[in-house]
């Protein structure tokens, strides 16, 4: 825009406000109110900040975490599905605080028979019910598979604990005070499930054809709880929605299977050359120098033989892992290996993949380059992966992760067949899964608590790996021209956040109390990190950000208020009506074009503008020197509007304004001056309680069009309605809000001026039927 | 064979019925969106649910093995998915049964889009919406409905155990 038409624009607007606070005046009385305003700061919702964690979203001076060390020795019994467990526990408390007692998880529990989980939905009776489900509803045996809790002792004294379900209080003779370490031992048994009849996310598939299991183990021991300054001990139960919150610490875990079981497992394998053949020595010699290609260390035809193995005798696998939050391991005798080196930064990391032939010909394809590529996008974003290894396990119908290895999905049928929808639920799963070691293996969040502090920032995370991968493997996405992600962009929240809200939770929820946690941890807040990225905050500054809170929380326990401090801190963009709105309502975006008015200038005093003068004691503008030479705006089709004016000169009805212009400016100037037109008022309405920019696209009479962004905080003074002026030498055809769909607005009905009946989803498809 | 493969099948339902784990990723949900045209006197339904799940479904209901997948597509699919329809999806308007067309369907990412359609409708005032599309094979499958009519849009979610909806426009 021009000088000139930024002084009549704001002419225009300055006129628009007044007359608007004129009619203000005309209300009744009115009752006060509460701050509601929607950009006012969060002080009412952030918790305070203290020397543990402070204003900035950082680790305060006094910040403090406690660990847990365990060394395991675990044997599973392939005949009985049964692991017997003992344990030495560490818990070392660096806190300031005097510990009476010990919490710890035993997640197990939730399988117990009378476990009170199995009630904890509403059901009412199904209308019909087949003899089998009835017998199993209220005739069956039921699955045992809680904790066996066979001792707890301190040096071979037996110890005082307290079983609470899923938690079990540990009771010290003395209490532990701050620096001290505490060891007692523990053993326990349990019977493993079957995690594809028994949804789970740990347990065996059994394998009809050949008889085998192949086992994806996990929650396998009592796990130290979390304590800190913002939970105390976090022992809120496993219900089965809130995964978990875990300590760091340092693991040495002897696992003993069967001698032809192939195992992978959290940490390093301490005793390779005892377990591996020499054959699979060689080739994982060579795996460390292949950087483009898996090499296959275990092979397919190898798998199959061992397969019908079935050995008696066992081996032990010895791990050692440091600074883990968890430990899990898979291990069969059904299991192909293949793995490859990549590079993160100036660190190399083994990408290994695990799967039985039945994920083949898919797994052996596109595992390990996924979990290769994850790393390499996701250290991007956030710090150099830190461990040695990425594992990613083929589990049927289940992705599940745990530090340095995950379970995946995605089979083809029994001929080998796959389409592409498997094709990339299982490339996308392991990508998801992998970039889980980030969020919350190492930026540790409290899981119990918050699902989506992992789930979410993970989700948005995959977003961009997916799309990355997606570039590097052309091959892999043939006959699309971009990666076909699920989540991530605003359009694929729409469904679910205009729905209805008996049904829709914020995402500051208990992973437990929400009604679709998919969308809740998942989803939502992975559009909204993408819409922070690309529409508000822009690229460079989201990431700088993004990658701020992933360094300051690297093996550390970040809350949601660290991540929300942060994300301003490193920006100096404020965000609290972006978190208020996004993140603790369920409030949704729709905006729309509510009417256009079309003004030319005129040096005749309006009929508005004189009464507004009035009310100031100025009864003739005309001739009052203060507004002698004013410029007023009429409004086309309006009631002292006359065909007559239209010209094509837009000053002719302002000669006054003519001789400003002469006077004030140089011929030159005068020549490369446009002269507006058309001035135009632009009124947006907000139906939808969400804040968010205003995108608009004007199209041109000459076709040509100019995409403006007025920030989100144009609606800071007015939440339901704001006007917005525009003076132009070509006249404008068409307006479209938000017309690439970056907002996730829920309606676009009103998105379009003049109102355009588009052709629905629905004519579309009937009409290419036709 | 085909008894074996259906009796496999029970199985496999009846396990997953009434326990309460749950697959870390995977979450049943489908969205129906409905829109009463005036101007064509109809109301256009597009049901947006899982590939694999609606799949698997087709597979276990009528123990025939059947492919939804755009590469290769098996030939009796649609006739398959009509069928589930007709079984799981009822409309009254105005406590009067509907008859629902279905049209066809369009693969979309990991979901299938299915297009249909209610012809020959007049102004009503109330809706019932009962689709219990999956809740046959999952318990915890959450159907959620947005019906929109005269430029308003009333949302509902049709549950197993919560099955029929009934939406009132004034």
């Amino acid at each position: 825009m021009n000088k000139l038409s930024i002084l009549l624009s704001s002419f225009i607007l300055l006129f628009t406000v007044q007359v608007n606070f004129a009619q203000e005046e005309k209300d009744d009385t009115q009752q006060g109110k509460m701050n509601e305003n929607k950009f006012r700061q969060m002080y009412d919702l952030l918790a305070t900040p203290n020397s543990f964690r402070t204003a900035a979203g950082a680790p305060g001076h006094e910040y403090y975490q406690n660990t847990a060390d365990y060394e395991m020795d675990i044997v599973l019994d392939d005949k009985t599905q049964r692991i017997q467990g003992k344990a030495s526990v560490t818990y070392t408390n660096h806190s300031p605080n005097v510990l009476e007692y010990l919490w710890m998880q035993l997640d197990q529990n939730i399988r117990e028979k009378e476990s009170i989980a199995k009630e904890k939905d509403g059901k009412g009776y199904d209308p019909l019910m087949m003899p089998d489900n009835f017998v199993e509803t209220y005739l069956g045996e039921e699955f045992d598979g809680g904790f066996n809790i066979t001792s707890v002792t301190k040096n071979g004294s037996p110890l005082p604990h307290k079983i609470n379900w899923t938690m079990m209080r540990v009771d010290m003779a003395e209490p532990l005070q701050p620096g001290e370490s505490y060891t007692f031992e523990i053993e326990w048994n349990y019977l493993v499930n079957n995690h594809v009849t028994n949804r789970a996310r740990s347990g065996y598939e059994h394998f009809d054809k050949d008889g085998n299991n192949a086992y994806v183990i996990a929650q396998f021991f009592p796990r130290m709880a979390v304590y800190n300054d913002v939970e105390g001990w976090q022992n809120y139960q496993f219900w089965g929605n809130g995964e978990w919150a875990l300590p760091f610490g340092d693991y040495e875990v002897n696992i003993t299977v069967p001698a032809d079981h192939i195992m992978e497992a959290t940490g390093e394998l301490t005793n390779r050359k005892k377990v591996f053949t020499k054959e699979m020595m060689n080739r994982y010699k060579e795996a460390q120098s292949s950087f483009d290609e898996p090499v296959m260390i275990v092979t397919q035809e190898e798998a199959e033989k061992a397969e019908k193995g079935f050995a008696e005798e066992t081996k032990t696998w010895q791990w050692k892992a440091e600074m883990v939050r968890d430990f899990a391991f898979a291990t069969s005798r059904k299991f192909i290996y293949d793995a490859m080196n990549v590079k993160v930064g100036d660190r190399e990391v083994m990408a290994i993949s695990l799967y039985p032939k039945e994920g083949n010909p898919l797994w052996e394809e596109w595992s390990t380059k996924a979990v290769a590529s994850t790393l390499e996008t996701y250290s991007n974003y956030t710090f150099d992966y830190p461990y040695h290894k990425a594992i990613s396990v083929h589990a049927k119908n289940q992705g599940m992760e745990y530090p340095m290895i995950c379970w995946n999905y995605g089979r083809p049928d029994a001929q080998g067949n796959y389409s592409d929808r498997v094709k990339f639920g299982m490339i996308s799963v392991i990508i998801h899964e992998v970039g889980h070691n980030y969020f919350p293996m190492i930026v540790n969040s409290d899981e119990r608590q918050w699902g989506w502090m992992d789930e979410g920032l993970n989700t948005f995370m995959q977003y961009l790996a997916e799309q990355e991968f997606g570039e590097k493997y052309p091959e892999a996405i043939k006959g699309y021209d971009k990666y076909p992600s699920r989540r991530g962009e605003p359009s694929q929240i729409v469904d679910y956040m205009k729905g209805d809200q008996n049904y829709i939770s914020p995402i500051m929820s208990n992973p437990e109390n929400v009604y679709q946690l998919g969308n809740n941890a998942y989803g939502k807040p992975a559009t909204a990190l993408n819409i922070l990225r690309e529409t508000i905050m822009g690229p460079d500054l989201f990431d700088y950000a993004f990658k701020t809170y992933a360094q300051r929380w690297m093996f550390k326990h970040p809350t949601p208020d660290d991540f929300f401090r942060t994300m301003e801190d490193a920006s100096a963009v404020d965000l609290d009506w972006f978190w208020r709105g996004w993140f603790y309502s369920t409030d949704y975006v729709d905006i729309g074009i509510k009417g256009v008015k079309t003004y030319i200038p005129t040096n005749t005093p309006t009929k508005e503008a004189k009464e507004l003068l009035a009310q100031y004691g100025i009864t003739d503008p005309e001739n009052y020197p203060g507004t002698a030479d004013a410029v007023y705006v009429l409004e086309i089709g309006g009631e002292e509007f006359d065909e007559s004016m239209l010209s094509d000169n837009p000053l002719e009805n302002a000669p006054k304004l003519n001789e400003f212009i002469l006077d004030n400016f140089s011929e030159t100037e005068r020549r490369n001056m446009e002269i507006p037109k058309y001035f135009y008022e632009i009124v947006f309405e907000k139906p939808g309680g969400l804040v968010m920019p205003i995108i608009v696209e004007y199209t041109y009479e000459d076709g040509t069009s100019e995409k403006v962004t007025y920030p989100a905080q144009v609606w800071r003074l007015n939440d339901k309605e704001v006007s917005k002026t525009l003076a132009t030498s070509k006249r404008i055809v068409e307006i479209n809000l938000d017309p690439d769909l970056e907002t996730a607005d829920v309606d676009l009905s009103n998105n379009a001026w003049p109102t355009e009946e588009n052709q629905s989803e629905f004519d579309k498809f009937k009409e290419s039927k036709d | 064979m085909i008894l074996k493969f259906l009796l496999k099948y029970v199985f496999f339902l009846l396990i997953i019925a009434g326990l309460f784990g749950f697959n870390a990723h995977k979450f049943y949900v489908s969205v129906t969106n409905l829109e009463y045209r005036e101007d064509l006197k109809s109301i256009q339904i597009i049901t947006k649910v899982f590939a694999d799940d609606f799949e698997d479904i087709l597979k276990l209901r009528y123990a025939e093995e059947v492919i939804l997948s755009p590469e290769s597509e098996s030939n009796h699919a649609d006739e398959l998915i009509d069928r589930y329809i007709q079984a799981k999806f009822k409309i009254e308007l105005d406590g009067v049964k509907q008859e629902l067309n279905y049209l066809g369907k369009k693969y979309k990412h990991d979901q299938i889009h299915l297009f249909i359609e209610i012809a020959d409708v007049e102004q009503f005032k109330k809706a019932q919406v009962s689709n219990l599309l999956l809740t046959d094979m999952f318990d915890d499958q959450k159907n959620l409905i947005h019906f929109k009519k005269d430029g308003k849009t009333k949302s509902a979610v049709n549950l197993k155990s919560d099955a029929k909806a009934l939406l009132k426009f004034n």
